[in-house]
């Protein structure tokens, strides 16, 4: 019971007067990304990041996870009341919780999706609580070979059960893989890839990617849609609001199910997104209640909501433990931490036992107080929503723009975010996964510097990726998963002759 | 009349080239064997030669597949609407500096919208400038750009 000891070390560092108004700022704000279109927890934790560089780092970190936890909650909140889904994770929330809201139960419906929230985010919180510090006792023994397999098997992944088509996550993970390997060699120390453009030099920033792909892109994917928020009624009704909290036992199945999709989705980098449309598959495809699916069935917002936050929450297991974040806002914290000097992994739990479990108490805490303060702030969040769109994106581009200039003061990523931008709606439009790119651009040079230190090792030998059993395991697996859509290509091909098999 | 074809077709160019460019130089850097373990160009060429590889696969079945309109003109008036100005507006950073550029931005747009009166609009782009300054260059210390504007006033 180490990790009991050690969480409630992680209390009192969380539990100071600071930290909880750090979590307060932090929620508010990701709750504010998390309503706007176009901005979400990605762009809001970059845009934090810069301002974050003079802070201890636990501070800084309850800081940024307090504003992904708001944004996550905060995407739900437009998608129950406008039908338009604030993060991408939320879109499944529409299918459900629009109808019910607009059927004359908001309360039922933001209440059932903010506790079937909580549920999973808690669950994800117990999982990284058992199991952070004995994966990252495992993996203090990883040699570089094992690194870039367990690199490998994230990559793998995304493309085998990511969900978009596998050549187009392979284009956007390894332009992900050039963009990082541009500027500076962090084993040889030359310059590289620089394309005749001087400022290339210092490499591309990964948060000028994600104001751009993430901000610009999806703002104009919004100005397209044209989106007409038609408010329904935004006041919370107090004895409805309980009534629905002591029905939610009824969905215990659900709700664990959906949390279980989540986490396995959290860790192996699926992402949020992925997560809770699988969630709400499953749950369709085993409810009694099919045919009230897409008509308001409590059923369709529970299931992706934990799903949503589960995965959201246990994204940070692999971040922490290993190095490797399993969603793009944990990338960009991931970004955060080398920046503060910090070094994600193993190490970790050993150097920085204040900074993991502070940051891992603070999860519990930080959840509770976004649930109670989306609660209270629904109706002054909906008013924002009625705010023309006219006035919202100039706002959002100015503050993207900011964002992009004061990483390094530099105009030339202003501009850069711009060419993000349109390459992020160019995506979007043809349905490239974009959160690959993100993580790639992140952890391109580790994962590169655990490839070249492998290869030192086996003198330039493929086969130390199947030296022991356990490297071998890693990198099967991760064989296996790329195999996946060729073997489901492949079944397609021969279904139609089913016969000729019996 | 901007079709799913033309617009994957267009796409699978541009990351096509892209990741030739990557691979291009990655080989000039040198992906062989040297005495230093792997060449410093090998990781990103396997990174290129597979952005290219993906991109001519996207490129081929973006020919196989029927072509539905994706853009038509109303659609993407809106996109210019919304990205011309925001443009014009990065143009302006370097003349104008961050807030004024920023300000006279979110004049125009609102102002354009033609559903709020003038200095209601006007409102909106000064207390954007102000707002900026507060924030960033007073609250966190980080200084925005003046411009070419700033530096002729002395600022």
């Amino acid at each position: 019971m180490e990790n009991v000891e050690l969480l409630l070390h992680g209390f009192e560092i969380a539990l100071s007067l600071n930290h909880l108004w750090l979590m307060l700022v932090g929620v508010m704000l990701g709750i504010l990304v998390g309503v706007l279109p176009g901005l979400g927890a990605p762009n809001g934790v970059s845009l934090l990041l810069p301002l974050t560089f003079a802070m201890q780092p636990v501070s800084a970190i309850i800081l940024l996870s307090s504003m992904y936890w708001g944004a996550l909650f905060g995407g739900s909140v437009t998608s129950i009341l406008f039908n338009i889904p604030g993060e991408p994770s939320s879109v499944a929330t529409t299918f459900d919780g629009y109808p019910m809201a607009r059927d004359g139960r908001p309360t039922t419906a933001l209440v059932t999706a903010f506790s079937s929230a909580a549920f999973g985010a808690l669950v994800g919180v117990v999982l990284i609580t058992l199991l952070a510090s004995w994966i990252a006792k495992l993996a203090l023994d990883f040699g570089p070979a094992e690194y870039f397999a367990v690199y490998f098997l994230a990559f793998a992944s995304f493309i085998g059960v990511g969900g978009a088509r596998p050549a187009k996550t392979l284009v956007s993970l390894c332009i992900g893989f050039a963009i990082a390997a541009m500027g500076m060699d962090t084993i040889s120390g030359n310059v590289r890839l620089t394309l005749g453009v001087d400022e290339f030099v210092r490499g591309i920033s990964f948060v000028v990617a994600v104001m751009g792909l993430f901000g610009i892109g999806e703002l104009l994917v919004a100005a397209e849609e044209d989106l007409h928020a038609k408010s329904l009624s935004s006041r919370i009704e107090w004895g409805e609001a309980w009534r629905t909290l002591v029905r939610m036992p009824r969905h215990a199945v659900a709700l664990v199910r959906s949390a279980a999709i989540g986490c396995w989705m959290g860790i192996t980098p699926g992402g949020p997104t992925a997560a809770s449309f699988m969630s709400y598959g499953v749950a369709m495809r085993v409810s009694p209640n099919r045919a009230n699916f897409g008509k308001g069935e409590a059923e369709g917002v529970v299931a992706p909501e934990a799903a949503d936050h589960a995965a959201g929450t246990s994204a940070l297991l692999p971040m922490l433990a290993l190095g490797i974040p399993g969603s793009a806002t944990a990338a960009v914290m991931m970004g955060g931490l080398m920046i503060w000097g910090l070094n994600p992994g193993p190490m970790l739990f050993i150097e920085q036992k204040d900074f993991v479990w502070g940051l891992i108490a603070s999860m519990y805490l930080g959840n509770i107080v976004a649930v109670a303060l989306v609660l209270v702030t629904v109706p002054l969040f909906a008013a924002l929503m009625r705010v023309p769109f006219f006035i919202i994106s100039p706002l959002i581009i100015v503050v993207c723009a900011v964002g992009a200039y004061t990483v390094s003061n530099s105009y030339f990523d202003v501009v850069l975010m711009m060419g993000f931008g349109v390459l992020g709606y160019l995506f979007k439009k043809l349905d490239y996964p974009i959160s690959p790119l993100v993580l790639a651009i992140v952890i391109g040079d580790r994962a590169e510097d655990a490839f070249r230190q492998s290869m030192l090792l086996s003198k330039g030998s493929v086969a130390i990726f199947f030296s022991t059993p356990l490297v071998c395991t890693i990198t099967g697996l991760a064989i296996a998963l790329l195999a996946l859509p060729l073997a489901g290509a492949l079944r397609r091909r021969l279904s139609p002759a089913p016969r000729a098999v019996a | 009349m901007i079709t799913r074809r033309a617009l994957e077709i267009l796409a699978a160019a541009l990351t096509g080239a892209f990741g030739a460019a990557i691979l291009v130089s990655s080989i000039g850097i040198g992906v062989v064997w040297t005495t230093r373990g792997v060449g410093s160009g090998a990781f990103p060429a396997i990174a290129g030669a597979l952005i290219v590889a993906g991109s001519l696969y996207n490129l081929a079945r973006a020919f196989a597949v029927a072509g539905p309109v994706l853009l038509d003109a109303p659609r993407l008036r809106k996109i210019g609407a919304l990205f011309l100005p925001a443009a014009a507006f990065v143009a302006a950073i370097p003349l104008a500096g961050l807030h004024v550029a920023s300000g006279v931005y979110l004049f125009a747009v609102v102002a354009a919208h033609r559903r709020m009166a003038w200095w209601r609009a006007a409102a909106i782009g000064i207390a954007t400038a102000i707002a900026l300054y507060l924030i960033f260059d007073w609250g966190f210390q980080v200084a925005l750009p003046r411009g070419w504007l700033g530096a002729a006033l002395g600022l």
